[in-house]
């Protein structure tokens, strides 16, 4: 018999209207395997959050511990020793974040290590993205190139392709790639064009400022896959 | 320089758990670190360990995204004041056990949620005599035997994602077709289990 899993996942997500889910409640009273399976259902759910918290737990305390918090006399003179400094620092110099430094700060944490994400891909994007993890540029770029020339239109291997073109130093290479992806208007999500607009932040040339804002822009306006990246970057741009 | 700020408003904080997609896991790091400091306060308050301290923070934060991402957080006290209870709470468990050294064994069988609660009361207990007889430790080595995209989509379900985030993360379509692919999934894991 087949299981009627949309009706029970409905039926636990209240999506159900109110005579589908009086209907259900009663079938469930009197049919054997619809109890069966909605006991699997709830079982298979509870212990597979079980299991995603003990990975989560993993990801959480491999984090570095941040600093404890300081002692109130401590921390009122370490502010007002701050405050000093920045009050001097206002005065003799204004700070400025350039776009390289807000480009290295978005790729150190975003886009080094591809396994911190939920991503769940082909073995052999896997693959690649493992080379990414280890730090191993060469041999992922040749992965990838490999597996775009079996799979052209494997959009997340093209994305990272071009993260690795943008990791090298090849940037125009990279632009090239984020471009290539921004145009497959078929996908669900593309971060197509606030990866070239990070590419822009960091290669820097004369125009690229301006051209990354105004990619950042239309990424915010159009609710592109990065807008609340892009919203921050833009501030601080 | 770190991109994203280290401490972020309630607010922003509870949005951005509860808006889902890709920048939950921006959130959830989030919030560990802001109040990490709690692991080493913690320790020292109540005798623990630094590793078990840790845990009970760990094991803290998650159960308060949870709260959050269902709704069950309902903004009563502030989000430090609330994760500051829940993790005392977990230190006082940690020093119980070790002073009446009753670790939790192994649990073989699977734990009811709150979802079981929309049941109709009668129905609701043979169901859970149902629940009671699955190994949980089976369940969880025929999860091992699913595709690594099925395996992960389940569990992005079971954490509390969307079928739509799950469209994102997976490049589906749309919700409607991921939704499709994670009950078959579910159907999936279910014929392992059997086996």
């Amino acid at each position: 018999m087949i299981t009627d899993w949309t009706s029970i996942d409905d039926y636990f997500a209240n999506r159900l209207t109110a005579d589908e889910r009086h209907q259900f409640e009663a079938t469930l009273r009197t049919n054997e395997d619809l109890a069966q399976a909605v006991a699997f259902y709830v079982a298979a759910k509870q212990t597979l959050r079980q299991e995603a918290n003990e990975q989560r737990r993993a990801e959480l305390m491999a984090r570095p511990v941040g600093q404890t918090r300081q002692p109130w006399p401590y921390a009122i003179a370490a502010a007002a020793c701050l405050a000093l400094l920045l009050g001097i620092g206002w005065v003799l110099w204004t700070p400025t974040i350039t776009p390289p430094q807000l480009a290295d700060a978005y790729i150190e944490q975003y886009l080094t290590h591809p396994s911190v994400t939920m991503s769940a891909t082909t073995d052999s994007l896997q693959e690649g993205l493992s080379f990414i993890e280890k730090g191993q540029l060469v041999e992922a770029d040749q992965w990838l190139t490999s597996l775009l020339q079996r799979q052209p239109t494997n959009s997340e291997a093209l994305k990272w392709a071009g993260i690795v073109a943008l990791r090298q130093g090849n940037y125009d290479n990279a632009i090239r790639q984020f471009q290539t992806l921004s145009r497959r208007t078929e996908l669900y999500a593309n971060p197509g064009l606030f990866l070239e607009a990070i590419t822009r932040m960091k290669r820097n040339l004369p125009d690229d400022k301006d051209a990354a804002k105004t990619l950042l822009q239309t990424v915010v306006t159009q609710n592109l896959e990065g807008a609340e990246e892009a919203s921050l970057i833009l501030k601080q741009l | 320089m770190r991109f994203f700020p280290n401490s972020l408003p309630d607010t922003e904080l509870i949005d951005g758990l509860r808006n889902g997609g890709t920048n939950r896991r921006l959130f959830e790091n989030s919030l560990y670190d802001q109040y990490a400091y709690l692991i080493r306060e913690g320790a020292r308050k109540h005798r623990l360990d630094e590793e078990e301290t840790a845990t009970a923070y760990a094991d803290t934060v998650l159960s308060v995204i949870d709260q959050i991402v269902t709704g069950r957080f309902e903004g009563r006290s502030g989000l430090k004041t609330y994760l500051t209870q829940i993790f005392s709470n977990k230190c006082v468990d940690g020093i119980r056990k070790k002073s009446t050294n009753r670790e939790s064994v192994h649990q073989q069988g699977v734990e009811i949620d709150g979802s079981l609660l929309q049941v109709p009361d009668e129905t609701r207990s043979a169901i859970q005599q149902l629940i009671a007889q699955h190994d949980a430790q089976q369940l969880r080595e025929r999860m091992k035997l699913l595709g690594d995209k099925c395996r992960t989509m389940l569990l992005a379900w079971a954490e509390g994602f969307t079928d739509d985030d799950i469209a994102r993360e997976h490049q589906y379509n749309s919700a409607a077709v991921a939704k499709t692919s994670r009950l078959r999934c579910l159907d999936k894991l279910r014929d392992l289990y059997r086996t």
